[in-house]
């Protein structure tokens, strides 16, 4: 028989040893990549396109497509998180319909970003003919971030009290004033925050643009939609394939820093977002 | 029969009477919460709605202006009549109804807007010139006893006010759309007793012009408003009448032990 207490013991020191691995493991990568990637970081390697396939010269191209593509993503993705979030918590009454909804979301969640980076392929590229262009990997991304935005803003729309909505509508306000007069203002830090958190998420993903978006070398700044750009992920993956090179290796610590610093930017930006837009009635 | 469908539409309640309940009763799922309602509200005057706790009051106001239509479950028996029109016709205009029905709730609930914002809510798709704006914000302070309280800041956020403030902007907020009938569901649960005193003497007032439905657990005020009496206990109107009848010799013996303020085992 283990006493209760020894019981205690042995589930704190389990839970302890859990965090402190995962921390760790966390501090060991970041420690790698802030170190050896900061020797590569100036603000030539910054500022500067990259010549030799990445193995001279710097990230700014990549730097641009990146953003270029997660930036437009994010702006499809908003209004679409919006309207589905404000369909699924002020319209769909039927606790049915609602489960369906969810499971949805949490399904197009779980899909896997190579299978995004697919049905890219074969709908745009293959279908319709667009042929690789910034603006098809910018759709696809958005639609990888639709359910974590959704979900946030779900669930602020949900922490949302319904007094507010009964007074409104006592008020003489159809439902479609009260989403945009009540319950949209009130869950905007959720679709702030879900919206960078997936930012944060899509600026990282390889898979889903590399076959429909992204060229390795040669892209500049895109005239027109239909045009490939140069990513940082998969910058990072031509530089890892070349990695006997010393030059390509450090300049692939290089570009990783930066993006791991682009993705602790949109982090920060989501904790920020949240503390500000948060209604006063729930801070 | 065409004739006896149409008559079927319109309440047979005489021309004094601004809402009228036929055998009216509210169930959410297999649960009974009001049954065989048989009231009108007359077009002048304060009625009081009165009655224990979970008497299902707050029910039966929140069902005339169909807030409670999307609450799961719900389903409404009989018949209401809004100046004859039947409330819960297919072709009522839900909106329209609720803009002419003005209710206050029990807890005040402001909007984090100004306090100017907050009375001019129900009024956001009509056109106003900024005067017409401050003359109805004006009218509509005034009229709930608040204007002294917050003229001087109407364009702070309306939840930096006191409960009790907060519950007599609700009040002006729906005074400003000239509702045809007042719901108030104990408007005064919440509020200091010098203000309940003003909100009572504003219930008065707009008696004069208005329907008044108001709930109350104080007595004393039922008393010192009501025009006419509802009660109502475990679902059921037990008695209505005109105040004095009801105070003084109301029929039934548990009307009389609930109004005088005895126990009451209904
Ligand atoms: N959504 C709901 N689902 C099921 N039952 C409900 C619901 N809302 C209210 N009830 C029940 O209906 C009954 C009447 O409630 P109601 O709020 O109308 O009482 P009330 O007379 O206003 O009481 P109080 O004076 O305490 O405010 C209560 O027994 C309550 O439990
Ligand atoms: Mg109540």
């Amino acid at each position: 028989m283990i006493s209760r207490a020894a019981k205690e013991h042995i589930f704190a020191a389990a839970t302890r040893a859990a965090l402190g691995l995962s921390v760790c493991i966390l501090a060991f990568l970041l420690g790698a990549i802030i170190v050896r990637g900061a020797q590569a970081i100036s603000l030539d390697f910054l500022f500067m396109p990259s010549r030799d396939f990445g193995s001279r010269g710097g990230i700014s191209y990549q730097i641009f497509g990146s953003l270029l593509i997660v930036l437009t993503a994010g702006l499809i993705a908003a209004p679409l998180a919006l309207g589905a979030s404000v369909y699924r918590s002020e319209y769909i009454k039927n606790t049915a319909a609602q489960r369906l909804f969810d499971l949805a979301l949490y399904g197009l969640n779980g899909v896997p970003s190579i299978i995004f980076g697919l049905f890219g392929l074969i709908l745009f590229v293959n279908i319709f003919g667009t042929g690789l262009s910034w603006f098809v990997g910018a759709v696809i991304l958005a639609i990888m971030m639709l359910p974590t935005a959704c979900m946030a803003t779900i669930s602020a729309m949900r922490g949302i009290d319904t007094p507010y909505r009964e007074n409104a509508y006592a008020l003489g306000l159809t439902r479609e004033q009260t989403a945009l007069r009540i319950i949209i203002p009130q869950s905007l830090h959720g679709l702030v925050t879900g919206l960078l958190i997936g930012l944060a998420r899509a600026i990282g993903e390889t898979a889903p643009i590399m076959f429909i978006a992204t060229a390795f070398s040669g892209a500049g700044v895109p005239s027109s939609l239909a045009e490939p750009v140069a990513t940082l992920p998969t910058h990072i993956l031509a530089l890892a394939q070349q990695a006997a090179d010393p030059a390509a290796l450090q300049n692939a610590w290089g570009a990783s820093f930066t993006l791991i610093a682009l993705v602790a930017m949109f982090s920060l930006a989501a904790f920020f977002a949240r503390a500000r837009l948060l209604p006063l009635s729930q801070r | 029969m065409p004739q006896s469908q149409h008559l079927k539409l319109v309440s047979s309640a005489p021309h004094h009477v601004a809402i009228s309940l036929e055998n009216f009763g509210v169930w959410f799922g297999d649960s009974c919460i009001l049954s065989g309602v048989n009231a009108h509200l007359p077009k002048r005057g304060v009625t009081v709605l009165v009655g224990p706790s979970g008497a299902g009051k707050s029910t039966l106001l929140r069902a005339l202006n169909r807030i409670s239509d999307d609450m799961a479950g719900l389903s409404i028996q009989g018949r209401a009549y809004f100046e004859g029109c039947e409330i819960y016709a297919k072709d009522c205009d839900v909106t329209k109804l609720r803009a002419r029905i003005g209710m206050v709730f029990q807890k005040p609930c402001v909007f984090p807007r100004s306090i100017a914002q907050n009375v001019l809510f129900g009024l956001r798709g009509v056109k106003l010139s900024q005067a017409q704006k401050h003359d109805i914000v004006e009218q509509a302070l005034r009229g709930a006893a608040l204007w002294n309280d917050v003229h001087a800041r109407l364009g702070e956020r309306a939840d930096t006010l006191s409960m009790g403030q907060q519950q007599r902007l609700c009040i002006a907020r729906a005074l400003a759309l000239k509702p045809d009938v007042l719901l108030m569901d104990e408007p005064t649960a919440s509020v200091d007793p010098v203000s309940a005193r003003t909100i009572e003497a504003l219930m008065r007032d707009l008696g004069r012009t208005i329907p008044v439905l108001t709930v109350t657990h104080n007595l004393a005020q039922a008393k010192r408003i009501a025009d006419h009496v509802l009660f109502l206990c475990e679902g059921q109107l037990v008695e209505a009448g005109d105040a004095a009848h009801m105070f003084s010799n109301a029929a039934l013996p548990k009307t009389q032990t609930y109004l005088c303020d005895e126990f009451c085992e209904c």
